[in-house]
């Protein structure tokens, strides 16, 4: 399966603080990956170093191969920031058709290409208006058309359906979801995980830094995390920890990430002989987020 | 289309001079640069023009068979280095400082702190060029700006003279002066650009505008107070050799006044001749530490983290 991002062990620190502490994960081509997480866990600056606003301190971010920042990789990347904010005077098509020719367009293709993309964002007939005037949800919506004037392969969304009201979240995550369709990659982050649930094919969780799950959205068949519980805890324990899988422990109750080994964790279990009191797997996203991040998957 | 660095340099060099000349920003600077040319009009209409008039019926009358055109060029030249010499004396002062650094600092505080340049900075472009295209445009227009105002300067002086004599004594004497006009405006380009390049490498460490203008203007001050408190700590001869190194030092500002006094031909009355530099080594200077200092923020502005 071809991989359209690739991060491996990345670190970034900031002085003493250790924002990024090894995060590794696969986008592979044509998916739409989650990166979920509460705020503070390293999503923003996982992508900032992404689309190469910051470099990283250790470790490895690659687009198609490139160098995460480089000109070749940022011609495949079209990025959306959480917060998209520019000078206030620019008109909207004047400022897209600039965009389109910082990818070489010639001025004429760049003015077409500008505007189908404010009507497909709905913002047709808001063309002549300046920055400064629109509302959060609108200058979300012209972040979103700013992304794909070069016509990227690959977007990078970081919170985009922030300012959104309720109608233009489910425009947005429909967007997404089409754009996928054509055969896109998308990258986004948020802390809303009902929309993760709505348009993710995989996900990762990130908490302090590190990537602490990560799974496919669906069912018991593709979700990794176990929640069991036996009589002798010490005794799981022991095999859990000698056959290398991650978990969290409250009482008798483990939360086991099975990384889709789930006959080998079943197997461990009978082969440890400790007396199986439940077995519950494939939890949502949702729930597998609240787990993890609660319960401290690590 | 090709997409080598300097192809994007010159799409975006097109895109930025077009948008900086319609900018409010620049307007305002441009109308600044000009204000001394207005000054200068004004001065000569009131002034001037009807000296130049009695100088000529005062020649003629005390003196029959006098060179006119020679008498008539020296007054002439001393009146175009007057004027010129106010406008660029003018200009390199103070409030031009403030104006050039509030538009420079645009470039990348400005748009930093609006959000434009980490935006830029994500497209397939490097930073470097996103700051070098608004710095080559802003230089070219200034560049423009400054010839007309110097230029004006001289025609105004020649049309002072042209009411009281012929249009060939006027011709012959403009010739020979329009010549400071390339002086000039050299020597105030090259100001703007050490202003540009100081502003610049300021801009990389803060998105406040304010502070980048503020650290400009303290750095100019802080020279000349560097020196006055040197002297008055050490005294004597030794003290004013040291102040006037120290302010010779910084050729970005003061090399522009050594031009000024190579023009005038008053070069000798600068004391301490070991420090005299010529006016070639003067331009030199005056061209070296602005692009050193441009290179410096071009730089750090590439490698610098954006957060």
């Amino acid at each position: 399966m071809p991989y359209d991002i690739v991060v491996e062990g990345l670190h970034k620190q900031y002085g003493r603080l250790h924002a990024l502490k090894g995060v590794s994960f696969k986008v592979p081509r044509g998916s739409v990956y989650g990166l979920l997480g509460p705020n503070g866990a390293g999503k923003t600056t996982t992508i900032r170093i992404l689309v190469g606003l910051i470099k990283p301190s250790g470790g490895k971010a690659l687009i198609r191969g490139y160098r995460a920042g480089s000109i070749l990789a940022k011609r495949y990347v079209g990025y959306a920031p959480e917060r998209f904010s520019i000078a206030g005077s620019w008109r909207l098509l004047d400022f897209l058709v600039y965009i389109g020719r910082l990818y070489g367009m010639p001025r004429r293709e760049a003015v077409e290409k500008a505007l189908g993309l404010l009507d497909w964002v709905g913002l047709g007939s808001f063309e002549d208006e300046r920055f400064a005037g629109l509302s959060a949800g609108m200058k979300r919506r012209l972040g979103l058309a700013q992304a794909l004037m070069g016509d990227p392969s690959i977007l990078v969304l970081d919170e985009p359906t922030e300012h959104l009201d309720a109608l233009g979240r489910v425009e947005l995550l429909g967007k997404i979801r089409s754009l996928a369709g054509e055969g896109r990659t998308v990258l986004f982050s948020t802390h809303v995980l009902a929309e993760a649930e709505q348009v993710v094919d995989r996900y990762a969780i990130i908490h302090r830094g590190r990537i602490v799950y990560e799974g496919s959205r669906g069912g018991s068949r593709s979700n990794r995390l176990a929640r069991i519980e036996v009589d002798r805890p010490d005794a799981l324990a022991l095999a859990l920890d000698a056959a290398g899988f991650n978990y969290s422990i409250q009482g008798n109750q483990f939360l086991v990430d099975t990384r889709g080994e789930e006959e080998r964790v079943l197997r461990l279990i009978l082969e440890t002989g400790v007396r199986l009191l439940k077995y519950e797997a494939g939890l949502g996203i949702t729930e597998t987020f609240l787990r993890v991040v609660e319960g401290g998957v690590e | 289309m090709s997409d080598n660095s300097l192809s994007r340099l010159l799409r975006l060099l097109s895109m930025d001079t077009r948008i900086l000349a319609g900018s409010g920003g620049f307007i305002a600077y441009m109308l600044f640069v000009l204000l001394p040319s207005v000054i200068a009009l004004y001065v000569a209409g009131l002034f001037w023009m009807p000296q130049s008039r009695q100088a000529v019926l005062a020649l003629e009358f005390a003196e029959p068979g006098i060179d006119v055109y020679k008498a008539l060029y020296s007054e002439y030249i001393g009146t175009v280095k007057s004027l010129s010499g106010m406008v660029t004396g003018f200009w390199a002062g103070f409030p031009m400082l403030v104006m050039a650094s509030l538009v420079a600092s645009s470039f990348i505080s400005g748009e930093r702190g609006n959000g434009t340049f980490d935006l830029l900075a994500t497209k397939p472009v490097r930073r470097f060029e996103l700051v070098l295209s608004k710095v080559l445009g802003f230089m070219l227009l200034s560049l423009i700006t400054l010839l007309v105002v110097h230029t004006t300067n001289i025609l105004i002086v020649a049309a002072s003279f042209y009411n009281g004599l012929g249009a060939g004594a006027v011709l012959h004497a403009l010739a020979d002066a329009l010549k400071y006009v390339g002086y000039y405006t050299t020597v105030s380009w090259l100001y703007v650009l050490a202003v540009t390049g100081l502003t610049l490498l300021l801009s990389t460490q803060t998105k406040k505008i304010y502070i980048v203008v503020l650290g400009v203007v303290g750095y100019y001050i802080g020279l000349a107070i560097t020196g006055q408190v040197v002297s008055g700590l050490v005294g004597g001869a030794v003290a004013q050799e040291i102040n006037t190194i120290l302010l010779n030092a910084d050729f970005s500002y003061h090399a522009n006044i050594i031009l000024s006094k190579w023009v005038f031909g008053t070069l000798s009355n600068i004391p301490y001749q070991g420090i005299k530099p010529s006016y070639h080594g003067s331009l030199a200077a005056l061209t070296i530490v602005p692009v050193l200092l441009l290179s410096a923020a071009l730089i750090v502005i590439e490698r610098r983290d954006l957060d």
